[in-house]
């Protein structure tokens, strides 16, 4: 009897550990995901070519559109995910309309133990895993900054550390040792992105305050404790908090390379004049 | 000719506020602001450039502004002292009873340079000496202006100044002591140890 209150006490911690929330501007809905599968049944069959065989699955859940409408979510301009172990995607309303992504609760047939994201047109890094929590966020666009700083101007005086903390084996400089001389406060939450054109929204005390910009043959790549390795974004060019920007120069050539890539649709007469 | 005087004395009545309000953070000397109106303008009158400013209120309460919005905010003394109010930014913006503005100003040549042991040296100019106290809360936009607020928080970083410190003074010269933290001074614009200006304080090994 023991053991089965004990059991049942441990299920209920498990499955509170593993439950969806569902958080709008105005609430929070916890999500009884099962239910929603009896709701809006949905398969989807993704291919991934591995030493040259071709991996099919198959994936069963309900399309995230689906969770959204039943909620009477559509005043939003991205969503985002994340799990307990702190991995973070955001989609923008864009891409969930034009990719139409699924939250699997099965795989060829077995229940996983969480749940997936699943978009096949995206890379994998957005496939995030066991979600304890989908946000719908109206998001504040990435604004034209009104103050550039050029990373490498920063960090060039900087000594370069070697092993920095809890990295061994590579070099490079605390992302906080260049925020610290650019930024009026190191706090707040910062658009970081990658030269790929993968971007992160990441508040720093959350993700960034321990993080290392790791010196790499190409560029910095940004990696932190606070981050699931996923999330590490490889050639870091562009860091934005409110009016203030940091461009990594060496991944550019050129003004319109960073407009393609950040979004801006002018580029500032100003920055024209700063020459790359 | 009396009117015109009583005119003038009630108008200098209601711009001058009873108490002024200071400012601090990355200035060549503290200043006060006495007059109300926008806070552009009162920035501009006493010709003190600014990238941010940290408006705190004596509850503890701040908002960090950026300078594209300065034009926005209207400073003015009511009861119980002076209020910031915009209808334009977010309302975090509107702070009653300021204790003091912070202003920012980047590449600051004062500084203090704090190597305690940690990973690499901390630099603080006086305004994120100013900002270290506060807890980050959340960010607001409205019109595309972003304005993030925060919370004071207890002064964690002075207590971890103890023991044999050298302390560099502005003027070059350093001396090692043992770190008597009332002899520390942040003054709102420069750091003094011993009414003396300092650069540095690191933590020597023993």
């Amino acid at each position: 009897m023991k053991k089965l209150i004990l059991l049942t006490i441990l299920l209920s911690i498990f499955s509170s550990l593993m439950a969806l929330t569902l958080k709008t501007s105005e609430q929070s809905y916890p999500l009884d995901t099962d239910e929603i599968y009896v709701s809006f049944p949905t398969e989807m069959a993704t291919e991934k070519e591995k030493d040259g065989d071709v991996i099919k699955r198959i994936w069963k859940g309900f399309r995230l559109e689906d969770l959204l409408k039943k909620y009477n979510q559509s005043d939003y301009d991205q969503v985002k995910f994340s799990s307990d172990d702190n991995y973070l995607v955001r989609l923008t309303k864009e891409e969930i309309l034009s990719h139409n992504p699924l939250i699997a609760l099965y795989l060829n047939g077995e229940e996983l133990e969480g749940n997936r994201l699943i978009i096949p047109e995206m890379p994998g890094m957005y496939w995030i895993s066991d979600i304890s929590l989908i946000e719908t966020e109206v998001q504040a666009h990435l604004s034209m900054p009104g103050m550039l700083q050029f990373a490498e101007g920063y960090l060039d005086d900087l000594e370069l550390i070697k092993n920095p903390e809890p990295f061994i084996d590579v070099e490079g400089y605390y992302l906080a040792q260049l925020l610290q001389e650019v930024m009026p406060s190191m706090q707040g939450q910062y658009q970081l992105i990658g030269r790929d054109g993968i971007s992160h929204l990441l508040d720093f005390n959350d993700y960034l305050a321990k993080a290392v910009l790791v010196k790499t043959e190409t560029g910095y790549m940004l990696q932190s404790p606070q981050m699931p390795g996923g999330m590490w974004i490889k050639n870091l060019a562009y860091i934005q908090k409110g009016d203030i920007a940091i461009i990594f120069r060496a991944q550019f050539s050129s003004w319109e390379e960073v407009s393609a890539l950040t979004g801006w649709k002018v580029i500032p007469k100003e920055f024209r004049e700063t020459g790359f | 000719m009396r009117y015109y005087l009583i005119i003038l004395i009630l108008c200098s009545y209601m711009l001058l506020a009873s108490e002024a309000l200071s400012l601090s953070g990355n200035l060549s000397t503290g200043t006060v602001l006495e007059t109300k109106g926008c806070f552009a303008e009162l920035l501009a009158d006493k010709d003190i450039r600014a990238e941010a400013a940290l408006f705190i209120g004596s509850d503890g309460t701040a908002a960090l502004v950026e300078k594209s919005a300065f034009e926005l905010i209207l400073l003015h003394y009511d009861d119980p002292g002076w209020s910031s109010v915009s209808t334009s930014l977010p309302p975090v913006c509107n702070i009653k009873d300021i204790k003091e503005i912070a202003i920012w100003q980047r590449d600051w040549d004062i500084q203090l340079e704090v190597d305690n042991v940690a990973n690499y040296p901390q630099i603080y100019t006086p305004f994120t000496w100013i900002m270290k106290d506060f807890d980050y809360l959340a960010t607001s936009a409205r019109n595309g202006y972003q304005v993030e607020k925060y919370k004071r928080r207890e002064n964690l970083l002075n207590s971890e100044f103890s023991g044999l410190m050298k302390i560099v003074y502005s003027d070059g010269t350093e001396r090692k002591t043992s770190f008597e933290l009332e002899k520390f001074h942040f003054g709102g614009c420069k750091f003094w140890y011993d009414d003396k200006q300092i650069t540095k304080l690191s933590k020597e090994k023993l």
